[in-house]
Order: structure tokens, then C-alpha cells, then sequence
């Protein structure tokens, strides 16, 4: 993995864990 | 359906194909044909992968899904955006670096040939089911709720997808993928909008709190059970394997990237995927949750395929009871969104339960009838004809056709490709580019005629689009392995891959048979099998049975 590539890597990635936690959040205030 | 319904589908569909054949006339290589000519950028790439994936079932089914048992399922999708990072950080430089057709080309490279042709063999018995699935699913549900002939619509639609796709090859498939997407999502949004836009009230807290109150918003479940089939582990440990074995080692999806002008354009077709699948699943399956809240207020039929509901002898009881629970949950749904106290949460849990149990009567009475009791599919495309404006109605119906061509044309073209590629052109040999042109759109129509007869002969499948996620799991998992072996454990050579390929595919057949574990542990069970029982072989006998073994098919 070269640095010029890391920004869109890191970018799915942060996206995925915010859509989790986005995700939980919303499954633990309306279950 | 009105006229301006036919006008919008047919006008979808027609300027779809009719664009892509006017802009693709010119494929006159093999190269074009059966790999897309390399200059495919970063956004037909992206859009044709979502194309591939999204099959006229995930439009049917996943709403339906989600109005029955809530967004879970998009746990499903949590492993895919690691597997997009993985495959375009280490192997598709491998593909880019070998300039491969297929991915089973970098196995012969790697281990030999039998490795290469038992692994290709695996993906054209998968995705040659497959294929048939994806047209004979959308067709049974047109049929049954338009009511137009099941087998003409399967022959129709497969007709349609077999002219174009053997006429333009991969770069048609790539282009009408593009549009075709475009329109998918499109309908979508729109589906959405007209269903928020009929919802029993406008505030978002209100709408997701009462789909809550029945469950519907369970989206992730940290659970470790094994038995769940979605829960957050895997999601992404076994959706990880199922996204680095359908991108990786799937053809049809290989070829979609493998078409792009440069490896940056198709590391970036593979990352604009990895960012919009999960919100674009959620927008599916939120049209399921939101359809669960416009029913609150509104009376749905106990059993959404209609014409098997008014066909089940004794409903009319069911009906009555159904009437009676759908009554009282409205009540509860009123009383809880004018104070959403503790005591009215309670009381609305209990009207749910009640209209579900009301629901599980209908579905056994069906089952003990009809044989398949199974309405999910049906609920989103029932609230279409039924409620939706005109032109919208026909322009989700090019949603779920395009959504059906697009994942057909892909598995189509991947087929041929890999038939020629992989089987046909080392054995026929040297032969000019034109011979190899023609051997191309002879392998995709005949592979097209097959699906189409697959879909004349299907029988009514228990759930469409479980039935064609655990038909890939149970391949995927020892094609992923055979491609991880190969690309790091660099000790293993071609016959003990080659067996340990075959003892996987045992392993995951026995455990489907023979164990409740979840179908996406599979693809994890059959990948590490392979790479264990080929280690094994290579490290139990480095210099004796594993050469011998090598040894025996050269002879």
C-alpha cells in the first residue's frame, strides 16, 4: 500500500466504521 | 398499466440498448470482445460493478426482506468495502501486471493447468446457474403480478440480454451497465420518495420509531451466534471472504475491472464501489422499512402474492383474523405516535405480534397447499402497481428489468470469456484474431441459451435471493482459497492446490448438508481449506508424496 493510495483506503474504511457505528447508534435507539 | 407506463419502460429499455448497440458497432477484436479494449474509466468501472451485483432480485426481494424481518440484512454488505481495499491494494496489480482475460489465467501461471481449469469449471457451474436464476426470478414475479406469460417473459427477456450482449461483448455489457445503473438508481430514490411521501406521518424520529416497535430496525447484531445468518461478525468476516471470492475470483466481475484504461482507473472503480454500497443497500432496504410503516395506517393483504392467496382454500377465516389484528395494530400505531410512552411502545409490540402471528397462519396455510410459502418478493412490487403514480410505475419496472439484464449480460459475457479463454483456446491452439472473435459470441449465445432454458425448467425456488447467495457460497469459498494459496503461501505447488481445491468443495458440501452453520461461513470454511490441506500436503512431503503427486499428470 504506497502513500498516494492510503487516502482512498483510509476514506472506505472510515467511511464502513462510520456507517457502523451510524448503524448501531440508530439499532440501540429504536429497538 | 397506463400507456405512459409502456411508454417510459419500453423507452428505458429500448434507448439502453439501442445507444449501446449504436456506440459499440465497432468491436471487431477479440480483444475488444472478450476484455473490453482497456479504456474503460473509473466511473463505468464503479457503475458496472454495482450493475453485476445488483440483480433484478435485490430490487424484488431485499424490500420484501427488510418489511419482514428489518434491515439486518445489510450486515451482509459490512465485509465488502475491506474486500475492496484488499483486492485493489494486492491482486489486481497481479491481474494487471500478467495481462490476463480471466482470473483463472494468474492459476496456470502460478500452479498449472488443471488448477486453472478446475477453478474456471467451479465459476462457470455457479455462474451458469446463476444466470438462469437471474432471469427466471424477476419473470415469475412480472408474471404473477402483471400477469404476463411466465415463459414468454423468460424467453423475452433472455432473448433480449443474448442479442445485445453477443453482438458488443464486454464493452457493451459495460456501457448499458452504466446507464442502466443510472436508471436503477434513479428508481429508487424515487421509490422512497413516493413511499415517504404517503407515510401516516412526516417526522423521521416518529416513522423510524414505529418501525422499531416491530423490530424492523434491529440493523446490527453484535451477537457472536453462529446460527444467526446476519449478524455483525458476519457481515464482515464472512462478508469479507464473500467480497474478496465474488470480486476476486468471479469473472464476471473481474472482467469489469480488468476492461479499465489503467490500474488506477479500476482501483478507483473498486473504491467509488466500496463507498456507495452500503448507503445504496440501506436505501433498498429502507424502502422495505418505510413500506412496514405506510401499512401501519393502511390495510395490507395477510399475503402479498394475491393470485396464490385467492387460490388457498379456507382463507377467507384468515382473512377475517387478519382484518381484526390489522385493526387493532392501527390503533396501537395511533395511540403510540400521540404519546410514545413506555405502556403504548408495549401495547403496539403486542399488535405486531399479534398481526405477525396472524401472518405465520397464512404462510402455513399456503405452505400446506401450494408447497412454496414465500410473500416477500412480492410486497414491493405489489405496493408499485397498486399505489405508485403513473410513468413511475413503468419506470421501476425498467428498474427491476434493467437491474435483471445487467446481471445477466455480465454473467454471460464472463462465461464466454472464460470458455474460450480458459478452455477453448488452449486446446484449438494458433487461429487469427477473427476465429477467436467468432468462438466468442458462439460460446456467450450458447451460454445464453442455456441460461434462458435454466429458466425455463426452474422450479419455484424457496427464496430467490438466499437461493443465489448460498449457490455462490458454496463455490466461493474453495475458488477464494485456491487464489490466496497461490498468491501467499508460496510453498504450495499445483497438485496439492489442485487437491486441496477439491477436499474443500467436499467440505463445504458436507457442511451445507449436514450442519446448521450460516451460509456465509462458508466461503470462510472452504477458503481455509483449501489452504490447509494444501499446506498439509506441500509440508508433510516436501520432496516425496507432494513431488510424486506433481510428477503423475505430466506423464
Amino acid at each position: 500500500m504506497n502513500e498516494r493510495w492510503g487516502f482512498w483506503y483510509g476514506a472506505v474504511l472510515a467511511t464502513l466504521v462510520v456507517s457502523i457505528t451510524g448503524l448501531y447508534v440508530i439499532t440501540r435507539v429504536y429497538s | 398499466m397506463s400507456a405512459l407506463d409502456i411508454v417510459v419502460l419500453f423507452g428505458t429499455l429500448g434507448t439502453i440498448i439501442g445507444v449501446g448497440l449504436w456506440k459499440e458497432r465497432g468491436v471487431k477484436t477479440a480483444e475488444q470482445y472478450l476484455r473490453g479494449g482497456n479504456d474503460a474509466k473509473w466511473w463505468t468501472i464503479g457503475l458496472s460493478i454495482m450493475a453485476t451485483q445488483a440483480s433484478a432480485i435485490t430490487f424484488l426481494s431485499m424490500p420484501g426482506q427488510a418489511f419482514e424481518d428489518g434491515m439486518g440484512f445489510v450486515q451482509f454488505y459490512f465485509g465488502q468495502p475491506i474486500a475492496m481495499v484488499l483486492l485493489a491494494a494486492f491482486i489486481v496489480p497481479i491481474f494487471y501486471r500478467l495481462k490476463v482475460y480471466t482470473a483463472y489465467e494468474y492459476l496456470q501461471s502460478r500452479f498449472d493447468r488443471k488448477t486453472r481449469e478446475l477453478t474456471a469449471l467451479l465459476f462457470l457451474i455457479s455462474r451458469g446457474l446463476a444466470a438462469g436464476v437471474s432471469i427466471y426470478a424477476p419473470a415469475i414475479v412480472l408474471s404473477a403480478v402483471l400477469g404476463w406469460n411466465l415463459q414468454l417473459l423468460n424467453v423475452v427477456l433472455g432473448g433480449v440480454v443474448i442479442l445485445y450482449t453477443v453482438t458488443g461483448g464486454t464493452r457493451i455489457v459495460a456501457r448499458t451497465q452504466t446507464y442502466q445503473m443510472v436508471i436503477m438508481l434513479t428508481g429508487m430514490i424515487v421509490a422512497a420518495a413516493v413511499i415517504a411521501s404517503r407515510l401516516p406521518t412526516h417526522s423521521l424520529h416518529e416513522t423510524l420509531s414505529l418501525a422499531g416497535a416491530a423490530g424492523k430496525m434491529k440493523i446490527v447484531d453484535p451477537s457472536l451466534r453462529l446460527d444467526t445468518r446476519y449478524t455483525l461478525w458476519s457481515g464482515l468476516l464472512g462478508g469479507l471472504f464473500v467480497g474478496l471470492a465474488y470480486f476476486g475470483t468471479d469473472q464476471s466481475q473481474v472482467q469489469r475491472y480488468l476492461s479499465g484504461e489503467s490500474l488506477k482507473q479500476s482501483r478507483l472503480g473498486l473504491m467509488f464501489n466500496g463507498l456507495v454500497k452500503i448507503p445504496m443497500q440501506c436505501l433498498i432496504l429502507a424502502v422495505g422499512v418505510l413500506l412496514f410503516v405506510f401499512y401501519a395506517y393502511q390495510e395490507p393483504p395477510v399475503w402479498f402474492a394475491r393470485a396464490q392467496w385467492a387460490a388457498t382454500a379456507g382463507h377467507e377465516v384468515i382473512d377475517t383474523k387478519w382484518h381484526e389484528a390489522f385493526t387493532a395494530r392501527k390503533a396501537a400505531s395511533q395511540a403510540f405516535l400521540a404519546d410514545s410512552n413506555v405502556e403504548n411502545r408495549k401495547a403496539l409490540v403486542v399488535a405486531n405480534a399479534a398481526a405477525s402471528a396472524v401472518r405465520k397462519e397464512a404462510r402455513t396455510l399456503v405452505s400446506a397447499q401450494h408447497g412454496s410459502a414465500q410473500d416477500t418478493d412480492f410486497v414491493f412490487i405489489d405496493f408499485v402497481v397498486r399505489e405508485f403514480p403513473r410513468g413511475a410505475i413503468g419506470l421501476l419496472l425498467a428498474v427491476i428489468l434493467c437491474a435483471s439484464m445487467s446481471a445477466v449480460a455480465a454473467a454471460l459475457s464472463s462465461l464466454g470469456t472464460t470458455t474460450v479463454i480458459d478452455f477453448y483456446k488452449p486446446r484449438r491452439g494458433a487461429a487469427d484474431d477473427k476465429h477467436y472473435l467468432r468462438a466468442g459470441k458462439l460460446f456467450t449465445a450458447g451460454w445464453g441459451v442455456l441460461a434462458v432454458a435454466f429458466a425455463v425448467f426452474a422450479a419455484h425456488l424457496e427464496n430467490l435471493i438466499q437461493a443465489v447467495n448460498i449457490l455462490g457460497s458454496i463455490f466461493y469459498g474453495p475458488m477464494l482459497g485456491v487464489f490466496l494459496t497461490g498468491f501467499f503461501l508460496k510453498w504450495v505447488r499445483g497438485t496439492a492446490a489442485f487437491i486441496g481445491t477439491l477436499v474443500a468443495e467436499a467440505v463445504v458440501l458436507a457442511v451445507w448438508l449436514g450442519t446448521d452453520i450460516g451460509f456465509l461461513w462458508y466461503n470462510v470454511i472452504g477458503c481455509f481449506a483449501v489452504m490447509i490441506v494444501a499446506t498439509l500436503l506441500s509440508a508433510r512431503t516436501p520432496a516425496s508424496i507432494a513431488k510424486a503427486l506433481e510428477k503423475r499428470p505430466q506423464r
